[in-house]
């Protein structure tokens, strides 16, 4: 059985009825279809040699505005009205009177523009700015041009004549005279095409007479009642067009800053750190007086840091040796070693509540918890500073500090390990520089190199004897942290931090996971 | 930081050598100093008053003169240019004070290359100059008890190192004096004064001088300093509610300044000044004895020739007198093998001695055993510990010139479980095609409850904020409703259905007794819905699957939905999920919640009632759930 696409089956069927116009047009009216799908089953076919196609051109020609003024008796045809008006002032004029000449000026008729056009229907000549008529027609008018001609008879045919090879010379010419005259004429080029069958198309108009020829279904989707009765044998899948795209979709996604987060926790785990973390509303005892922060120290004043009414103050820890090393720690280095700060430090300042500012905080808890070596632990959290809400700040930020307690800890230890850190995370040329941070000595500061410019990507060192002496700890403590939102925003290119805490879902769903 | 621009000329002549710029960035950043680079700085002279700015290249010219207060919009007629250098661009670092200039850090760079080293003694000799103390002044309510002076003789300035002069007084007001509260500093020209000089008080109203940039003023009480000078009005506070004011003011009368405001225009320091008296006043004595001993040493190494000396003054109290600036020096111990292993670097005792020669100090011992005693200059602040030194060892050594190294102990990592849990649940709620949104735990009352429809009785007892810098954060979250509701306020020009969760901390009171201070910090997951089409239902089937992912079988919790009230929720749309509390409470992560009557709340799960979302500008219906994952505990 042989099978044809749908609408090459409609026109061999069509042109099998014998009709006698075999133009497309004529033909899609038989099948009942588009014109374009006959056309292009047209072209189909006779690369098959099954049908050949005849082109024949023709022209269409509509009255434009003015044609159609002129035929309704309106308006003058402006080189008729020139001739008029040349017969009455004798048969010649110069293009200046011409121009002053009132009848042509009431018509709005410039000479200048038309004085070739009388010279090419063959009514006058022009010589040295003198348009005289020929002398035949000073008299009387000029016989219609073939462009009249043709404009009457666009008329005479309801406003739209076609013309072919076949059709009046002088229509023809006519309407070659009148291109590039719109407001006279529109000409419209259109070819017709007509269909023939050839043997082998007369063959399967035969054959879809007789049934031995039938049509192919093309479909776009395969369906389950296809499966089911297996008609999916009989039809054909519309070959579809793989290089256009579909709908635009979108996972659900974790947030770009905790992805950071989770890769900066993965970098720690690697190394062999353990995880911990603290209250965010702590006691100044722990951020700040445990860390050797002095407690007049500028960064203590209510104009860095969050104090809280509720709660206001907790419970300063049961053990009260510690209590009493870090206060004498403080006040006169106690058995650290240490000048100290040289005045008296107050429980009761330390008892007060803060919101964390960083979270150092964490790591000298987790001192306390386990001073003996070897030991490393990191946490992650966010940390509060009473700051100015600018592009790159907001009053709360995610932080992580990290530490090893160990036998051999020292600076070039904590270089490598920074090293090693930052590799983890994508990062591999840093600059380790010295710094000055109240509670370590020495201190390093972290520069990072992302894409051609260097920037300050957090801090690092060995935490002071007089932070890690009261606690006990008989090693160097390393310690390091940087602010997460920072490295998000270089990874992101995220230029104003509040992007990240109120974000556009649209952002959220452009941010690729691999980035 | 403030950062201060320090003249390459300048830097050149005190090193003695060529270096070139690029070096000298280098070196500083080896010294630990934060360089922002090199830049042509111009200078500007008030026409009108004789003050003095100095412009980076990206800056505005301002269009009035701040003293005499003349302004126009064509600067020429504000300013006329007086030069322009290039100049190091250095942020403070406010623990070196001594390097806030370019003879303090001439003077560092030196040791750092070897060009200078060990401890210089400026070996002051008595200048003859007394200055005497008003009994009346010496209490503590005028603020300032102290006085301490210095001379330097020889000095010869040009317009650049008076600039330098005064910025390094800034500098110290600002790094040491902590915004001249601990001291004040004042420099005069030694020419103009006759001795003895007189510290004493003056009447704010009927006394009488003209303060420096007002030449152009007839003489003023300092009460009218105080109210109209720029200087007058920064640190009037400082001067508050006294009934006279302090003053110095030399044998014939003439003022040398009011501390710690403003000093005189008849004894300033000029361009043409060669000998200098400075003084130091304030209650902090160290502070006072540490800013005296840095400036006096810095202004001797602004001088190329090396021939400005230093002098001191007799300051004559009503029971003792003393000598100033004693540049007293401070001992400390330094043993090589701390050094050694706090370093990481092998260092011998001939190492550690050169070394923090290079960085000007004294080194004696080193031929013995025990520590090296070491020598600390006057003009060094941060020097407390043997650790402070050890790392001037290792600033000397270079850091760039350790070798790194990693600790060899074997450890084992381990993650918290909580967060742990919060990322599981953040994989299930991205699997239910929900995206994650992060919010502020900061918040305030009005979004946080009042937009909720939560009246204030029903208010819990929160963690609240004594001095909120700003009204849109003045409390912990209780929950992540807020939250999740501003996350939709703010994307309602994005397509829906909009499906976002966040996982975070909350801090919450809620099953705390009254009398107990610590609120719990708890991890939750809460998820929405905001669509054309959603509600309860929806929500439902959601909070069955995180449910079911995260291991918290109904069956096997006896987990419950009880009907909820709750003032944010469409009335008969509101769930409660009540779990057995022995049940549940076996898990670690939830042996500590809030037990009533034998149950654990552990989530919720409602519609937004339809005035919330009015309230937050929300035009299309929303369904919340929100789970406890657990409470932190960090033992």
């Amino acid at each position: 059985m042989q099978k044809l696409p749908p609408h090459q089956y409609a026109l061999i069927k069509a042109l099998g009825t014998g009709s006698a116009d075999t133009s497309v047009e004529s033909l899609a009216a038989i099948a009942g279809t588009d014109q374009a799908l006959i056309s292009a089953a047209a072209v189909e076919l006779s690369r098959e040699g099954l049908v050949s196609v005849t082109e024949l051109p023709y022209r269409e020609v509509t009255l434009g505005e003015l044609g159609q003024e002129i035929q309704h008796g309106m308006a003058h045809l402006p080189e008729r009205l020139i001739a008029e008006v040349l017969i009455s002032l004798g048969g010649s004029a110069g293009m200046k009177e011409l121009g002053e000449h009132d009848r042509l000026k009431e018509h709005g008729v410039q000479p200048g523009k038309y004085a070739r056009v009388l010279v090419d229907h063959g009514w006058a000549t022009f010589d040295r700015g003198t348009l005289s008529l020929l002398a035949d027609y000073c008299d009387h008018e000029p016989p219609a041009s073939d462009a009249e001609a043709l404009m009457v008879a666009i008329q005479i045919a309801g406003g739209s004549l076609v013309l072919d090879a076949a059709s009046d010379e002088r229509h023809n010419r006519g309407a070659d005279f009148l291109k590039g005259r719109k407001e006279l004429v529109n000409v419209r080029e259109r070819s017709r095409r007509t269909v023939e069958l050839t043997d082998g198309g007369r063959r399967l108009a035969e054959g879809i007479a007789s049934g031995a020829v039938s049509e192919l279904v093309e479909v776009n989707e395969l369906t389950p009642e296809m499966l089911a009765d297996g008609s999916w044998r009989n039809v054909e899948f519309r070959r579809y067009d793989v290089s256009l795209g579909a709908d635009r979709v979108h996972p659900g996604k974790t947030h770009p800053l905790m992805r950071v987060i989770d890769k900066v926790r993965l970098a720690y785990l690697e190394l062999g750190f353990s995880e911990a973390g603290c209250e965010m509303a702590e006691t100044a005892f722990w951020d700040f007086d445990c860390l050797f922060q002095p407690q007049d120290h500028p960064a203590r004043e209510m104009q860095d840091t969050f104090y809280l009414k509720q709660p206001r103050s907790y419970e300063l820890p049961e053990d009260s040796g510690l209590v009493d090393r870090i206060r004498r720690t403080h006040e006169d280095g106690g058995d650290t070693g240490s000048k100290g700060w040289r005045y008296t430090w107050s429980a009761e300042r330390a008892a007060q509540v803060v919101l964390r500012t960083h979270m150092t905080a964490s790591s000298i808890r987790a001192v306390s918890r386990h001073p003996q070596a070897p030991h490393k632990v990191f946490s992650i959290g966010r940390v509060f500073r009473r700051e100015t809400v600018d592009n790159t700040h907001l009053p709360e930020f995610h932080q992580v500090d990290g530490i090893i307690i160990d036998e051999h800890a020292s600076l070039a230890t904590l270089m490598g390990t920074l090293g090693k850190f930052y590799e983890r995370l994508g990062i591999k040329d840093i600059k380790l520089k010295p710094a000055f941070f109240p509670y370590t000595e020495p201190s390093v500061e972290v520069h990072i190199k992302w894409g051609d410019t260097w920037m300050e990507m957090g801090g690092a060192g060995v935490f002071r004897p007089e932070v890690t002496q009261p606690f006990g700890v008989k090693y160097p403590v390393l310690a390091w942290g940087l602010g997460v939102e920072r490295l998000a925003m270089a990874y992101y290119g995220v230029r104003v931090i509040k992007d990240l805490y109120q974000s556009d879902l649209g952002w959220l769903a452009s941010v690729p996971l691999e980035s | 930081m403030p950062v201060i621009g320090i003249s390459v000329k300048r830097l050149h002549e005190l090193l003695k050598s060529d270096v070139s710029e690029d070096r000298v960035e280098q070196l500083l950043d080896w010294l630990g100093c934060d360089v922002d680079g090199v830049a042509e700085v111009r200078r500007l002279r008030s026409r009108h008053s004789d003050y003095v700015i100095e412009l980076k290249p990206q800056e505005t010219i301002p269009l009035s003169d701040p003293h005499s207060g003349f302004s126009s919009e064509k600067w020429q007629d504000v300013w006329e240019e007086v030069g322009s250098e290039r100049q190091v661009l250095l942020e403070l670092l406010p623990v070196r004070p001594d390097l806030f200039d370019a003879g303090g850090l001439a003077r560092a760079l030196r040791g750092y290359l070897g060009i200078e080293t060990g401890l210089r003694n400026y070996e002051p000799q008595p200048s003859g100059w007394r200055c005497e103390v008003d009994p009346r002044i010496t209490d503590p309510k005028y603020g300032r008890p102290l006085v301490q002076m210095a001379v330097i003789r020889n000095l010869k300035i040009d317009d650049n190192m008076l600039r330098s002069i005064m910025k390094l007084q800034e500098g110290l007001h600002w790094a040491l004096c902590r915004d001249r509260k601990f001291a004040s500093i004042g420099a005069y020209d030694l020419d103009k004064l006759s001795g003895p000089i007189h510290y004493t008080l003056v009447d704010p109203d009927s006394f009488r001088f003209t303060p420096l940039f007002w030449a152009h003023r007839e003489p003023v009480s300092p009460r009218t300093m105080l109210e109209e000078h720029r200087k007058g009005m920064e640190y009037a506070r400082l001067l508050e509610g006294l009934d006279a004011y302090p003053a110095l003011v030399d044998k014939a009368g003439k003022v040398l300044s009011l501390p710690p405001v403003i000093n005189a225009e008849e004894t300033k320091v000029t361009a043409g000044t060669v000998n200098f008296l400075v003084d130091v006043t304030g209650p902090n004595e160290p502070i006072v004895t540490r800013a005296l001993s840095i400036l006096a040493s810095s202004m001797v190494e602004m001088d190329p020739t090396g021939q400005a000396t230093l002098e001191t003054v007799e300051i004559v109290y009503p029971d003792h007198a003393e000598l100033t600036p004693a540049m007293a020096t401070e001992q400390f111990g330094v043993d090589p093998g701390n050094a050694s292993r706090l370093l990481g670097i092998e260092l011998g005792r001939a190492d550690c001695a050169r070394l923090l020669g290079n960085m000007r100090h004294a080194v004696g011992n080193e031929a013995g055993d025990g520590p090296l005693s070491v020598t600390v200059p006057a003009y060094r602040n941060d020097i407390m510990h043997e650790v402070d030194l050890i790392e001037d060892i290792a600033i000397a050594y270079g850091y760039h010139n350790i070798e790194h190294r990693l600790v060899p102990s074997f450890t084992v990592g381990r993650s918290l479980p909580l967060v742990e849990r919060g990322r599981l649940a953040a994989e299930a709620l991205c699997g239910l095609g929900f995206s994650e949104t992060l919010s502020l735990v900061l918040t305030n009352e009005r979004w946080h409850f009042e937009r909720m429809r939560i009246p204030e009785d029903r208010w819990p007892r929160r963690v609240e904020i004594d001095n909120p810098a700003h009204v849109d954060q003045t409390m912990m979250r209780t929950n992540l409703h807020s939250s999740l509701l501003e996350q939709f306020s703010r994307n309602t020009d994005n397509p829906l259905p909009q499906r976002i969760f966040e996982v975070g901390d909350i801090v919450s009171y809620f099953g705390v007794p009254d009398d107990r201070a610590h609120p719990r910090e708890l991890r939750v997951a809460a998820a929405a819905i905001c669509s054309v089409r959603t509600g309860y239902a929806e929500g439902r089937s959601v909070m069955d699957a995180l449910l079911h992912e995260m291991g918290l079988d109904p069956a096997k919790f006896s987990i419950n939905y009880d009907e909820g009230d709750y003032p944010a929720a469409l009335p008969g749309r509101c769930a409660e999920l009540w779990a057995d509390a022995e049940l549940l409470g076996e898990r670690a992560e939830y042996c500590n919640l809030p037990v009533l009557e034998g149950s654990m709340l552990v989530g919720r799960l409602f519609e937004v009632h339809p005035e919330v979302l009015e309230n937050w500008k929300l035009g299309n219906p929303v369904v919340l759930l929100e789970l406890v994952l657990g409470e932190h505990s960090w033992d």
